[in-house]
C-alpha cells in the first residue's frame, strides 16, 4: 500500500472541507472494502478521511414521520440489533445477518455497504486494466463470468455486491447527501447508476459529496418483507442471487409490492414487471409462476452464468410462497 | 480391556493451548534489529521473454537495499512459463517500500503464444510449453501405463459398459499460515533460516545446494507451523530471502500474501479422467480402461505417480490405465494431502455408483461383491495383507440401513484407499536424573506426532506421560528426519522411538542388574520402577537414572532410527464414507448434513487426535469437492484471496462421524496405519454420489456447488 495522509475530522463540515481541499482523497468508514483494495493497489488514495470519528454520522433515530434515520457511519451490527429495526424492518435485519461475517459487521457501516465497490475479479486484479479502472473492455465477456451480471450490463458486467441495498430499496429508503453548499435527498433506487450512465462508478455521489444518512419511511400498512440470498458458502460470501420482497396483501389481492434483486445486475435491480403481475393478479400459484418467469424475461446470460436464471426464479418463488404462507 | 496403559488414551495435544492464546511463535513472529523485508517481482504474462529490465528507479528509491533479477542472480530467468512467475526480488527497510519499489521496475516483454488447457496443450499444433516426452502428443511431461489381462476381450464379454469423463479442478491447501521465512547470515558466513516447512532437513539440503554452501553452514529452524497439507514441502521463498540476506548483509524476511499463495505456490492439480467400466449383469467387474490427464502446469509437479497407492479397491481382471501429466502455462501444482488420490477417487467411485444405479444393485452390495481381500493383488501387483475394506463397507451398510429417507435428501457412498510411507527418521532419547525422558526429534509436528510419541515412551517405560518431554528441534540439534508427509510421520518416528526405547530398556535393566547383582532377564519395568519379576526388589527409575549419571556408566542416552528406501509401508488403508445431503427443491442449493467416515486406522495411538484428523479431512475434502476452485483466465489465477477461493466456514461443515476400524498393518508399530491423508480422499466422490441419490443428476465436475445443472 502506498503512503497516504490521514485525517479524522469530528464534524461533517470539517470532513467536507478536508474532502474538497485534498488531492485524490477517499472517505474511510469501516475500511473493510477500501483497505483491501488499497493493499492490492486497486485503490490508490493519497488522503484518507475517517468518517467514524464524526458523531453526527452515527446513530439511529426515530423520525417525526414515524420512520427511521440511520447515520451513514453506523455500524452494521448496531443497525441489526436496533429494536425498532428488528421489530418494524425485519427484512433489513435479515439482510445484515446474511452479510459477510460478525467481525466485518462489527466494523463495516451502512454507508460503506451502500458505497462499496464491485467484487468483480477482473476489477480487483491489478493485472487486468478493465473499463471500470479506466482501461479498456470487460474481461468477463470472453472470460470467467460465473459471478457476473445477467441483467443491465452495458460494456461492464459487474454485479452490485450489497445485501442491504435491495432490502433498503424495497423499503423505499431515501438517502441524504451533503456537499459544502448544502444537501440533497433522493430515493436510494436513484442513488445507484448502471454502466450505461457511468462506467467507473456505481453511484451518483460526486467527488465533493458525502453520504450523510438514510431515511426509511414507516413500513407500508400491513406489509411483510423477506430477504433471501443464494450463495455458494453459508457465510463470508456475496450473493449469486438475492431477492428482497416487501408486500401487503388482503387474502389474494396484493395492494403494495416491491421486488428488488441483488447479485444479478450492476445495480440493485427492481423488477416492476414482477410487481405489476402480482398487483394485477394477486397471489396464486399461477401468478407466482408468471411473476418468476417475468423476472428473467430481459436477462442476457453469458457463457457461464445462465445458472442464475433458474436460481433467481427458484429463490423468488420461495420468497413469494414463504410470504404468502406467513401472512395466512 | 486394552493391553496398553497409555497407548489408546484420548490425550489432547499440549501445544494446542499456546496456539489458541497466541503464545506460539511462527516464522513471521521472528524479527531482528536491522531486518529487511523482501518480496518478489512477478510476470503478468503466461509465456514471454524478457527483452529489457530496468531496475534503476527501484534501486534509487530510499530504503531499498537490494534488487535481484536475472542480471545478478541465477535464481531468476528471462524466459517466462506462467503468469505470476518470479522474475526478480527486492529487499527494503519495510514492506511498503518493497511494494513501491516493485511497482517501479520496468520490464519489456516479448509476449509468446501460450496454452492453459491441458487437452488443447496435447494437440499437435499447440504452443510448446516444454518439449514433449511423447512423439504423438504435445507437451507431455510424463506418461505411465498400468495394464493387466486383455481389456478388449473383457469389454467384449461385458453386459454393461459405463463411460464418463470427470473433471477435478485445481485446489489450494489453504493452510492458514502463508509461507514465511527469515534468513540471516552470521559473521562466519553460516546461514540460519527460520521457515514454515514440513521438512527441515530437506529444506537444508535444498538450500545448501542452491546457495552452494556446505551442508554444515546451513541451519534450518522450524518454528510453529500453521498448517501445510503437502503445500510446504518445497522451497519457495527461502533461497530468495537467503540470497537477499547475503547480498545486503542484513537478515531478510519474506512473507507471502494470500494472493501470492493462490497464484504461485503448489496446489493440488486439476485432473481429467475419462473412464470406461464394464461388468456382467450381476455386477461382477470385468474390464476397465481410463485415460487420466493431470494438468502439471509449467513444470513437473502433478502427483501422477500415486495410482497404485490409491486405486485397487475392486477385483478387475482386465484393465488398462494411461496416465499423463501435461504441461500448460500455469502455476506448478504439488502435493495436497494424499496427492493424486482425491481426483481419481472422485472419478472411479462415481463410476461404481453409476454402474450400481444402472444395474439396480445397492451401491454397497456392488462394492462388497467386487471388494479386494487379503491375498488379492493391487494394481502394481502388491499382495494385500489383511485389510479393512470389507469391514468398512459392512459397517457403512449397517449405518445406511438406519437412515430415514425423504424427498430432497440424498445418501451417498464412496470408498477410498491410500498407502502411507515410512521414510527416514532418527530420534535422540535421554533419561534425566529425575526419571523424566527427553525425546528430541527432527520431524515437524503437524498432526500431534509428538503427543503420540510421548504416549509410546510412557507406555514402554511404564512411566507417566507427563514425565515425557518431546520436542522437535532445529537441524543442528536434532537427528535427521524426512518430511512430515505421506502419512509417515507417526508411523516412522514411532518405529525409530521404539528402537531407541529397546536400547534404553536394555541399558537400564543391565545397569540395575549390575547394582542388584541379578540377571537382567529377571528384571522388568513397572510403575516407574525396575522390579525383579519375583517382586523381591525394586528401584525407582529416577534413582537409577541419577546413579548412572554419576557412575562410570554415564548418562543414559540412546538413539533410534528407521528408514525404508522404498518409501511406502506395507500399510493399506481403506475407508468408506457415507454422506447425507439435502437439496433445496427451488434453488438446487446443496446442504451437506452429515458425513460418516468408516476408516481403517490399524490401531489408534490416540483416538482423539485420530478422530480430529478424520474430521478435518472430511471438511477439507468437502471444500475441494464442493466449494473450492482455483479459477484461471488464460493461466492467470483470478481468486484474490479466501473470499473468492471459498474454503468452507464453520457454518458449511456438516455433522462429522468418524468411526474407527482397527485392522493392524503388518509392518506398523502396534499395527498403526497412516491416518491424515486417507481421511479426505473419498469426500468429493461421496458428495457427488449423494447428490445423485437426491436428484438423479450426475455431477461430474468439481467444485460441485458451481454446477449449472441444479435446480432443473
Amino acid at each position: 500500500m502506498k503512503p497516504f495522509a490521514y485525517t479524522a475530522p469530528t464534524t461533517l463540515d470539517e470532513a467536507l472541507t478536508s474532502l474538497n481541499g485534498s488531492d485524490n482523497p477517499r472517505l474511510l468508514a469501516g475500511g473493510t472494502d477500501l483497505l483491501g483494495a488499497a493493499r492490492r493497489g486497486v485503490e490508490t488514495p493519497d488522503h484518507l478521511i475517517n468518517l467514524k470519528s464524526i458523531p453526527e454520522l452515527t446513530g439511529i433515530h426515530q423520525t417525526s414521520a414515524d420512520g427511521l434515520t440511520i447515520g451513514a457511519a453506523t455500524r452494521l451490527s448496531d443497525v441489526a440489533e436496533n429494536p425498532p429495526v428488528v421489530k418494524r424492518y425485519p427484512i433489513l435485519a435479515q439482510a445484515i445477518a446474511q452479510t459477510a461475517t460478525p467481525q466485518i459487521r462489527n466494523t463495516g457501516t451502512i454507508g460503506g455497504n451502500l458505497c462499496q465497490r464491485p467484487r468483480c475479479w477482473y476489477y480487483r486484479h491489478p493485472d487486468f486494466r478493465c473499463v471500470r479502472k479506466r482501461g479498456e473492455g470487460c474481461f468477463a465477456v470472453g472470460g470467467r463470468n460465473r459471478y457476473h451480471a445477467i441483467l443491465g450490463g452495458h460494456g461492464c458486467f459487474i454485479v452490485h455486491p450489497s445485501d442491504l441495498a435491495p432490502a433498503l430499496i424495497a423499503l423505499d429508503t431515501r438517502v441524504e447527501i451533503t456537499d459544502p453548499e448544502g444537501s440533497r435527498e433522493l430515493p436510494l433506487a436513484n442513488f445507484f447508476v448502471g454502466p450505461e450512465e457511468n462506467l467507473t462508478g456505481e453511484t451518483t455521489l460526486a467527488p465533493n459529496e458525502i453520504l450523510k444518512q438514510i431515511h426509511i419511511p414507516p413500513p407500508a400498512a400491513g406489509s411483510t418483507g423477506l430477504y433471501l440470498k443464494a450463495s455458494e458458502r453459508r457465510a463470508t460470501d456475496f450473493a449469486l442471487v438475492s431477492v428482497a420482497v416487501v408486500l401487503t396483501r388482503q387474502d389474494t389481492p396484493v395492494t403494495h409490492i416491491r421486488v428488488v434483486l441483488g447479485g444479478v445486475a450492476p445495480i440493485p435491480w427492481r423488477v416492476s414487471k414482477v410487481e405489476a403481475i402480482l398487483l394485477e393478479r394477486g397471489i396464486s400459484t399461477e401468478s407466482i409462476q408468471q411473476a418468476c418467469d417475468a423476472a428473467v424475461e430481459d436477462a442476457h446470460p453469458m457463457s457461464q452464468n445462465a445458472y442464475k436464471l433458474p436460481l433467481l426464479k427458484g429463490l423468488l418463488k420461495k420468497a413469494f410462497f414463504q410470504l404468502s404462507s406467513d401472512s395466512d | 480391556m486394552s493391553e496398553h496403559r497409555v497407548i489408546g488414551q484420548r490425550l489432547p495435544r499440549p501445544d494446542a493451548v499456546p496456539r489458541v492464546t497466541g503464545e506460539a511463535v511462527y516464522a513471521d513472529d521472528i524479527t531482528f534489529p536491522g531486518m529487511l523485508h523482501g518480496a518478489v517481482i512477478r510476470s503478468p504474462h503466461a509465456r514471454a521473454r524478457i527483452l529489457r529490465i530496468d531496475t534503476s528507479q527501484a534501486e534509487a528509491l530510499p530504503g531499498v537495499r537490494a534488487v535481484l533479477t536475472s542480471k545478478n542472480s541465477a535464481l531468476f530467468a528471462d524466459e517466462i512459463f506462467y503468469p505470476g512467475q518470479k522474475i526478480g526480488a527486492v529487499a527494503a527497510v519495510d514492506r511498503h517500500t518493497v511494494r513501491e519499489a516493485i511497482a517501479l521496475v520496468q520490464v519489456e516483454y516479448e509476449v509468446l503464444p501460450s496454452v492453459s488447457d491441458p487437452l488443447l496443450a496435447m494437440e499437435p499444433d499447440a504452443p510448446e510449453v516444454r518439449p514433449s516426452k511423447r512423439p504423438d502428443r504435445s507437451n507431455v511431461c510424463s506418461f505411465q501405463r498400468k495394464e493387466r489381462g486383455d481389456t478388449d476381450a473383457g469389454f467384449a464379454r461385458a453386459e454393461i459398459v459405463v463411460e464418463q469423463t470427470y473433471k477435478v479442478g485445481a485446489a489450494h491447501q489453504a493452510y492458514l499460515e502463508p509461507h514465511a521465512c527469515v534468513a540471516r547470515f552470521d559473521n562466519a558466513g553460516d546461514l540460519t533460516v527460520w521457515t514454515s516447512v514440513q521438512g527441515q532437513f530437506v529444506a537444508r539440503s535444498g538450500l545448501a545446494q542452491i546457495l552452494r554452501l556446505p551442508l554444515r553452514s546451513v541451519r534450518i529452524v522450524a518454528p510453529e507451523i500453521g498448517g501445510a497439507f503437502g503445500g510446504k514441502t518445497a522451497l519457495i521463498m527461502e533461497p530468495i530471502a537467503a540470497t537477499l540476506a547475503r547480498q545486503t548483509g542484513s537478515p531478510v524476511k519474506i512473507v507471502m500474501t494470500r494472493h501470492e499463495e493462490l497464484a504461485d505456490s503448489h496446489p493440488g492439480p486439476a485432473c481429467i479422467v475419462c473412464v470406461k467400466t464394464g461388468a456382467l449383469s450381476d455386477g461382477t467387474l470385468i474390464a476397465e480402461s481410463a485415460e487420466i490427464i493431470y494438468d502439471t502446469g509449467a513444470a513437473l509437479g502433478a502427483p501422477s505417480g500415486n495410482f497404485d497407492r490409491t486405486r485397487g479397491l475392486y477385483r478387475t481382471p482386465n484393465f488398462l490405465y494411461d496416465i499423463y501429466s501435461v504441461y500448460t502455462n500455469k502455476l506448478i501444482p504439488g502435493a495436497y494431502r494424499a496427492p493424486g488420490a482425491l481426483e481419481l477417487t472422485f472419478a472411479f467411485e462415481a463410476q461404481i455408483d453409476e454402474l450400481a444405479r444402472r444395474l439396480e444393485i445397492d451401491p454397497i452390495d456392488l462394492r462388497l461383491k467386487n471388494a479386494v481381500d487379503a491375498g488379492d493383488l493391487s494394481v502394481d501387483g502388491r499382495t494385500y495383507p489383511a485389510i479393512g475394506l470389507r469391514e468398512s463397507l459392512r459397517q457403512a451398510k449397517e449405518y445406511v440401513a438406519t437412515l430415514e429417507r425423504r424427498p430432497g435428501l440424498g445418501v451417498g457412498i464412496a470408498s477410498g484407499k491410500w498407502m502411507n510411507a515410512i521414510g527416514a527418521s532418527g530420534v535422540l532419547l535421554m533419561l534425566d536424573e529425575d526419571g523424566s525422558v527427553n525425546l528430541t526429534s527432527g520431524a515437524i509436528d503437524l498432526t500431534g506426532v509428538n503427543t503420540a510419541l510421548a504416549q509410546v515412551v510412557a507406555e514402554e517405560l511404564s512411566i507417566l506421560v507427563d514425565r515425557v518431554h518431546v520436542r522437535t528441534r532445529d537441524t543442528d540439534a536434532s537427528p535427521y528426519s524426512a518430511i512430515s508427509g505421506g502419512s509417515r510421520t507417526t508411523y516412522g518416528t514411532t518405529i525409530a522411538t521404539r528402537n531407541a526405547l529397546q536400547k534404553l530398556k536394555d541399558e537400564l535393566l543391565q545397569f540395575a542388574a549390575d547394582r542388584l547383582s541379578i540377571s537382567p532377564e529377571d528384571l522388568e519395568l513397572s510403575d516407574e520402577q525396575v522390579k525383579s519379576r519375583d517382586g523381591s526388589v525394586s528401584i525407582p527409575i529416577a534413582e537409577l537414572a541419577a546413579a548412572a549419571m554419576h557412575s562410570p556408566r554415564g548418562p543414559l542416552t540412546v538413539t533410534g532410527s528407521v528408514s525404508n528406501p522404498d518409501w511406502l509401508a506395507d500399510s493399506h488403508i481403506f475407508i468408506t464414507q457415507v454422506a447425507e445431503v439435502e437439496i433445496d427443491p427451488d434453488t438446487g442449493q446443496i446442504r451437506v448434513l452429515r458425513v460418516s467416515s468408516f476408516q481403517d486406522v490399524g490401531l489408534a495411538l490416540n483416538p482423539l487426535l485420530v478422530e480430529g484428523q478424520i474430521e478435518g479431512g472430511i471438511v477439507q475434502g468437502m471444500g475441494w469437492g464442493l466449494l473450492e476452485g482455483l479459477t484461471f483466465d488464460d493461466g492467470t489465477v483470478l481468486n484474490d484471496g479466501l473470499l473468492e477461493y471459498k474454503i468452507p466456514t464453520a457454518l458449511d461443515a456438516p455433522e462429522l462421524r468418524p468411526v474407527l476400524i482397527e485392522v493392524p498393518s503388518p509392518d506398523g508399530p502396534y499395527g498403526i496405519k497412516g491416518v491424515g491423508e486417507p481421511s479426505m480422499v473419498a469426500t468429493p466422490a461421496v458428495l457427488a454420489n449423494a447428490i445423485y441419490d437426491a436428484t438423479g443428476v450426475r455431477l461430474t465436475e468439481t467444485p460441485l456447488a458451481q454446477n449449472g445443472a441444479l435446480p432443473r
